[in-house]
């Protein structure tokens, strides 16, 4: 059994044959009041405390996860869900008891609703994020279908299954169905009655769902970001480029907040290859802390043909592949700046850029951009942070710590939770 | 300048590499020296490899020469011969937008022919009988450059045609799949009788049948001595793909043909040699290339049965400097003596594409950068 009907466990076939019955049951479940929050959070924080963690640790290990990520990745994400930390995320986030009525003026009242129903589409790239995603969706109040994502494992089922173990009052806001994504015919059925569809995943995903989803019905996209560091010309990049290698270190570039190119204001070539050398000596520094994961195939194959590209240019002085011997990591120098994506785990695009051609350069991929690890002297800090505001990045952090986060952060410039509920008002008679 | 390479090519076994290995030696050190001679790119790339052709003793030291990777001529125009000497202008059709583009002269295209006869023949697809063509690709039209296109006209002359039909016409400034005219063609083939030959994409072909079976076409009786000959690969179409033996088994199912007239292709126009399969459906390796498998991480050659890069090293191209081809596929080799279809040189399977990884990461991959060319 892989579906989840109603809290119940059932087979993806018991699902869909329950399908024409689904739409009562919802709307059933959609008059009466939405569940309190107390509830959510006091069921969150004991998950937190009673989860199998070695139960999880062995599936991601089996998923080829390194063991130090595991335990980074698991930690940082019990703690997110624990009492004190979605606390500090509800206020932040949605204000102030927000689910009770305030006083807007004499005889007007407002306060937040939940959208309803929300259907998840869960992508895969982060273990686990589904059932986070569900959760979120619970917090304010929502009923929540789950598309689980392909190649995840399981783990997102796990969780739930475990919370609606814990708390059975919760059970009437989760469903989850095990379908391809492929299953058009299922999936439209399973929008159909939903107020929001949300959605995590690439471009191609992205654009499936605008495709599936009628007008009429909300789209939350999450979509996949470029982020990247910026260097101005400065005495020493030494601190920094040592920060930055952990960021790409240890996150192997998997998050979205992770660095895929570096550019240096430099109109030297000299310069340029001085300060990709001594970030691929950080690099080794840090990657013989973090020794990195198996690589798959296809993946390694994406690695060593982007490499021998640049490698090949190199002959004609475009470009420049500094790599380990045993092929571990690079740094690629491109002569000429472009926002390219690179083939991740450990390789990294480094370039030469004027500030006064950034925004234009960015700006060719503004829907993409999310944080930049910047690296200037505090005074620069307002004029460079405003150029990139404008090309479209959210996020400005410091070398190092572009992707650690804190509660209540905005998730790509904006509130999740606040995406997730309606201000509803009403007027009352004197 | 191709002294050696005109004898590799007037070899009539093309599958006895054994015979023909001391003409390949030749050719092959022959072709990178033309190149190191007229390419400046070229030559600096061995210099920076230290490669000296010296070091080519034998077959096994093939997997020394210098590679340049195929996309790299996607970037970059590097020719080994005046720029008035090309005679055909050649590109693929780009999975991802961007296009390869390859640049053949007068010498090339006179052995590319001697080796495409060669192996039309060696296939006994030369033929007198009438046949009617069904071509699924683009229909031309003037100043195409298309590889695919160029290579199905070149195609239809080994049995002289009695009618074209394309799958794909041009309307307005784009092409648009003819599903009427296709069916309509095929209903009128099927009356004359005559064989047919049906050639280009095989996700065109599957489409097709699945198109004939949703709408309930009762199954064609095709003459049986028509033939497919599908190449290009399954491009953005790759999640539909299925089994080989269950797609030849459709294919005589609905339309008649047998599974042994049916022959996919491998064929780049960054390469040049064209794999067909031999009725056993393997791509055996004739005497104008050889394939090295490469290992994904230290690009080291890897033998049989282990999957890699494929590579390819042939003396076929004289215009470009592309003696040793690192392709973006990745295949895998197999002993050919096993194959029992009559040639005993390794066949190679391709596995896919290199740089598709679905990477489990909420970054932007390079391989999922939707811009404009979502239908590349």
């Amino acid at each position: 059994m892989d579906s989840l009907f109603r809290g119940e466990l059932v087979t993806k076939s018991e699902f869909i044959n329950r399908l024409d019955e689904y739409k009562e049951i919802i709307q059933d479940d959609l008059i009466k009041e939405p569940i309190n929050q107390e509830i959510v959070i006091e069921a969150l924080h004991k998950l937190a405390t009673e989860i199998n963690k070695d139960q999880i640790i062995e599936k991601l290990l089996k998923m080829e996860m390194p063991e130090w990520a595991i335990s980074i990745y698991i930690d940082q994400a019990i703690k997110s869900i624990e009492r004190e930390e979605i606390n500090k995320k509800l206020l932040r986030e949605l204000g102030e008891k927000p689910f009770e009525w305030k006083k807007v003026t004499d005889q007007i009242e407002e306060r937040k609703y939940p959208l309803g129903v929300i259907m998840h589409i869960g992508a895969g790239n982060a273990l686990g994020l589904s059932a986070l995603s569900v959760m979120e969706g619970l917090l304010t109040g929502n009923i929540n279908i789950l598309k689980l994502p392909e190649h995840e494992g399981g783990i997102s089922l796990d969780i739930l299954i475990k919370l609606v173990e814990i708390e059975p009052r919760l059970k009437p806001y989760i469903y989850v169905i095990n379908v391809s994504s492929k299953n058009e015919e299922v999936i439209s059925k399973l929008i159909e009655l939903v107020d929001a569809v949300l959605v995590w995943g690439g471009d191609e995903a992205i654009n499936a769902l605008r495709h599936l989803t009628p007008p009429t019905i909300k789209l939350i996209e999450w979509g996949h970001r470029l982020s990247f560091a910026y260097f101005t010309k400065q005495e020493s990049y030494e601190l920094d480029l040592e920060a930055l290698a952990n960021d790409i270190v240890q996150t192997d570039q998997l998050y979205c907040s992770s660095p895929q190119c570096i550019f240096l204001e430099t109109e030297s070539k000299r310069e340029l290859d001085e300060f990709a050398y001594q970030l691929f000596e950080k690099i080794k520094n840090v990657s013989s802390k973090y020794p990195s994961s198996k690589r798959s195939l296809d993946v390694q194959s994406q690695i060593t043909w982007t490499r021998e590209l640049v490698k090949t240019e190199e002959v004609l002085g475009e470009k420049k592949l500094y790599v380990d011997e045993t092929k571990e990591y690079s740094v690629l120098v491109d002569y000429i700046p472009r926002l390219t994506p690179s083939p991740l785990f450990r390789n990294i695009w480094v370039m030469p850029i004027k500030r006064n051609e950034i925004l234009n350069l960015l700006r060719k991929e503004k829907g993409h951009l999310q944080t930049v690890g910047l690296s200037c002297m505090k005074e620069d800090l307002d004029e460079m942070s405003n150029i990139f505001y404008s090309a479209g990045v959210n996020r400005v952090m410091q070398c190092g710590e572009m992707s650690s986060n804190y509660s209540g952060e905005p998730h790509d410039g904006e509130f999740a939770l606040l995406k997730y509920v309606r201000v509803v008002n009403r007027k009352i008679a004197k | 300048m191709n002294y050696w390479a005109k004898k590799l090519f007037s070899y009539n076994k093309i599958y006895d590499q054994k015979g023909s290995e001391d003409l390949f030696l030749e050719s092959i050190k022959e072709s990178i020296l033309h190149h190191k001679e007229n390419c400046q790119m070229y030559k600096d790339l061995l210099k920076s490899e230290n490669f000296d052709v010296e070091c080519l003793k034998s077959i096994n030291d093939l997997y020394k020469i210098p590679t340049i990777p195929a996309n790299f001529l996607k970037y970059h125009e590097v020719l080994s011969v005046k720029k008035e000497d090309i005679i055909v202008n050649a590109t693929s059709s780009g999975t991802f937008g961007q296009k390869s583009q390859v640049f053949l002269d007068k010498n090339t295209i006179k052995l590319a022919t001697k080796m495409v006869i060669k192996m039309m023949r060696y296939h006994k697809m030369i033929s007198l009988i009438p046949t009617n063509y069904f071509i699924l690709g683009y229909e031309p039209i003037e100043g195409s450059e298309m590889g695919n296109v160029q290579l199905a006209q070149a195609m239809t002359r080994f049995a002289p045609a009695k009618e074209k039909v394309y799958a794909l016409r041009p309307v307005g400034d784009k092409y648009e799949i003819d599903y009427f005219g296709i069916i309509n063609g095929l209903k009128r083939f099927n009356r004359q009788r005559l064989p047919v030959r049906i050639m280009g994409f095989p996700s065109y072909l599957y489409m097709i049948i699945n198109t004939m079976k949703d709408a309930g076409m009762k199954p064609l009786k095709l003459n049986k001595k028509s033939i497919v000959l599908t190449g290009g690969g399954w491009k953005k179409y790759d999640d539909l793909m299925i089994d080989k033996s269950e797609y030849y088994q459709l294919i005589e199912e609905y339309l008649g043909i047998p599974a042994e007239n049916c022959r996919d292709f491998y064929s780049a126009v960054e390469h040049s040699v064209a794999y067909p399969e031999c009725k056993n459906h393997h791509m055996h390796v004739p005497i104008w290339s050889r394939v090295i498998i490469r290992d994904p991480l230290t690009l080291e050659p890897l033998g049989y049965n282990k999957p890699g890069f494929l590579n390819f090293v042939s003396p076929l191209v004289s215009s470009q400097p592309i003696s040793s081809i690192l392709m973006g596929d990745l295949g895998v080799l197999r002993d050919g003596k096993s194959c029992g279809c009559g040639i005993e040189t390794p066949y190679f399977e391709v596995l896919g594409r290199a740089g598709t990884a679905k990477v489990r990461s909420c970054a932007v991959a390079a391989n999922e950068y939707i811009k404009g060319d979502q239908n590349g």
